[in-house]
């Protein structure tokens, strides 16, 4: 069984996603890699059920995921609303959980991406059973998590 | 104007889609689950779907599985992020043309698009990407190592090195050609890339041919797998001897400049051979030696069922095939048109040709063909039958 992947390597996962659909490259923060608590943020969980159960999280804080949407959606930012910000963040973390079942080599199948409820940066593990990463891009800030078993 | 329909629980990707079809020229319709989408086709026709495979309501599978069985045939590109192995093998089963691996390229889709709608520009050089492959340039492709595209024209299975080398040295530049030194790197190559034909070793160490042959169809269901072999005595059992084994064909080592002249020609000038647009099929002219007349005709007997298909799909009352540019041959052009107009009528289509007195003076020297009605020109032809 193989090991989850290190931040090093989940940054490269999500840069994959973002770079490809959106031109953006994001980068693992130097430092302290604790998501800013003063900020709010939306996140959203997939689970990976079956033998080996995995749950992956992507969480943004409201700017980021403001101006992530509009280049999703190609559109100006003033058009962006709280679905669109939803939509966006689910399709970004089910590519991810893509590349990281692959990375994982799971022959299990993806679960539906939800958003969970609230503001808060959600509770995470620690490693060996939770590996993450704080991400940024200029001022654009994503937290990737991945977990042993299901949650959320 | 093709329509294509995206079907895609995130509205996100609908509109990336949407967005780069409309580029294209394409109208674009939308469905957020596979319910959604079999309810919209039940009322129009599209030229393409492209769909999701996980999706709440009824997911990609489903929807599929729900489409074949009721007789739509309509290609499909299944565009996800799972990348589940037996997921995209039973989507294979089911009839997918294609697939593509979310996060996808705007080049990527666009390629897949146009190959698949048979638009102008549908085809790519390859990527280089895999420990055990090694991507041999033509000297022509610059973009053959560009990031991105993922189909080739050739793939070659062989263990002895130069044997790549020299395919190379032989195919025309236009012609993209990858080397795979094992039957593993196969596999990792026929995940990641869309190949047209692919040359297996029919002796390569340790390795079963006709599973490996059956393995590389299910990921590759569009390729032609030739086996590559050398010379036996008698080449007409060999050939049944492969094809038995799940082999299209057999080319035979070592190679010289006419085999290869016959190995394009039967896989990489279909484009020229037959064009369809709408409901119009144009015919190429046969430009080779005369002894292989016979493989012209046989190409064009493979190439017409899918364009009819598709003409049938999108509701058309007839075909019209234009013969103006096509090679007269007195006895084979009548029964290919002869062995077509059957199949239309199976089809509940019609079948009209253009071409000029030499075309109507043909059709009408045959009992199977004299009825079929001869235009001079495709205007007309396409005002009968629209």
């Amino acid at each position: 069984m193989k090991p989850l992947p290190d931040p090093e390597t989940l940054a490269k996962l999500v840069s994959n996603v973002t770079t490809t659909m959106l031109g953006i490259a994001f980068r693992p923060v130097v430092g302290d890699p604790t998501p800013p608590q003063d900020r709010e943020w939306k996140t959203a969980l997939l689970a990976i059920p079956g033998g080996r159960p995995i749950t992956i999280g992507l969480a943004s804080d409201l700017e980021s995921g403001h101006q992530l949407c509009a280049a999703m959606f190609q559109c100006p930012s003033r058009d962006v609303d709280a679905a669109m910000m939803e939509d966006s963040l689910r399709e970004l973390t089910n590519m991810t959980a893509g590349l990281v079942k692959n990375v994982l080599s799971l022959d299990q199948s993806l679960g539906l991406p939800k958003i969970l409820p609230g503001s808060a940066m959600p509770s995470r593990g620690a490693p060996p059973h939770t590996q993450s990463v704080m991400l940024q891009a200029d001022r654009l800030g994503l937290l990737l998590w991945v977990s042993e078993g299901a949650h959320g | 104007m093709p329509r294509v329909m995206t079907v895609d629980d995130s509205r996100a990707v609908r509109t990336i889609i949407a967005k780069q079809l409309t580029a294209l020229g394409c109208e674009v319709e939308e469905a957020e689950d596979g319910k959604a989408a079999l309810d919209k086709l039940q009322d129009i026709a599209v030229d393409l779907v492209l769909l999701d495979v996980t999706m709440p309501v009824m997911d990609g599978p489903a929807m599929l599985a729900g489409l074949r069985q009721s007789g739509n045939r309509t290609p499909v590109i299944m565009l996800t992020s799972e990348a589940k192995r037996s997921v995209i093998a039973e989507a294979l089963k089911l009839g997918i043309d294609d697939y593509i691996l979310k996060p996808f390229k705007p080049e990527e889709l666009a390629e897949k698009v146009k190959k698949s709608l048979n638009l102008a520009g549908g085809s790519a050089p390859a990527a280089d990407e895999g420990e055990a492959a090694v991507t041999l340039p033509s000297p022509a492709a610059g973009a053959a190592t560009t990031e991105g595209k993922q189909f080739i024209d050739v793939l070659v299975v062989d263990d002895m090195e130069n044997v790549a080398k020299r395919l190379r040295a032989l195919l025309p530049s236009h012609v993209t050609l990858h080397a795979v030194m094992s039957a593993q790197a196969a596999l990792a190559a026929c995940k990641e890339r869309v190949c047209r034909v692919i040359l297996v070793d029919y002796d390569l160490p340790d390795v079963s041919a006709a599973l490996l042959s059956t393995q590389l169809k299910v990921l590759q269901p569009h390729a032609a797998v030739v086996a590559l072999a050398l010379k036996p005595p008698n080449t007409a059992q060999f050939v049944s001897e492969v094809q038995a084994k799940g082999f299209a064909d057999a080319l035979y080592k070592p190679f010289s400049p006419e085999t290869m002249e016959d190995f394009v020609q039967q896989y990489f000038d279909k484009q020229d051979l037959l064009v369809r647009e709408d409901n119009l099929v144009r015919l190429g002219s046969f430009n080779g030696k005369p002894e292989r007349m016979e493989r012209y005709f046989t190409r064009l007997d493979s190439l017409f069922p899918p364009a009819l298909e598709t003409i049938a799909a999108a509701c058309f009352e007839g075909v019209v095939v234009d013969l103006s540019q096509a090679t007269l041959h007195p006895e084979r052009m009548p029964r290919l048109l002869a062995s077509v107009s059957s199949r239309c009528s199976n089809m509940g289509l019609r079948v009209l040709v253009v071409g000029g007195t030499d075309v109507k003076k043909l059709l009408g020297g045959y009992e199977e063909t004299k009825g079929i009605p001869c235009f001079a020109d495709t205007t007309s032809a396409k005002a009968q039958a629209a």
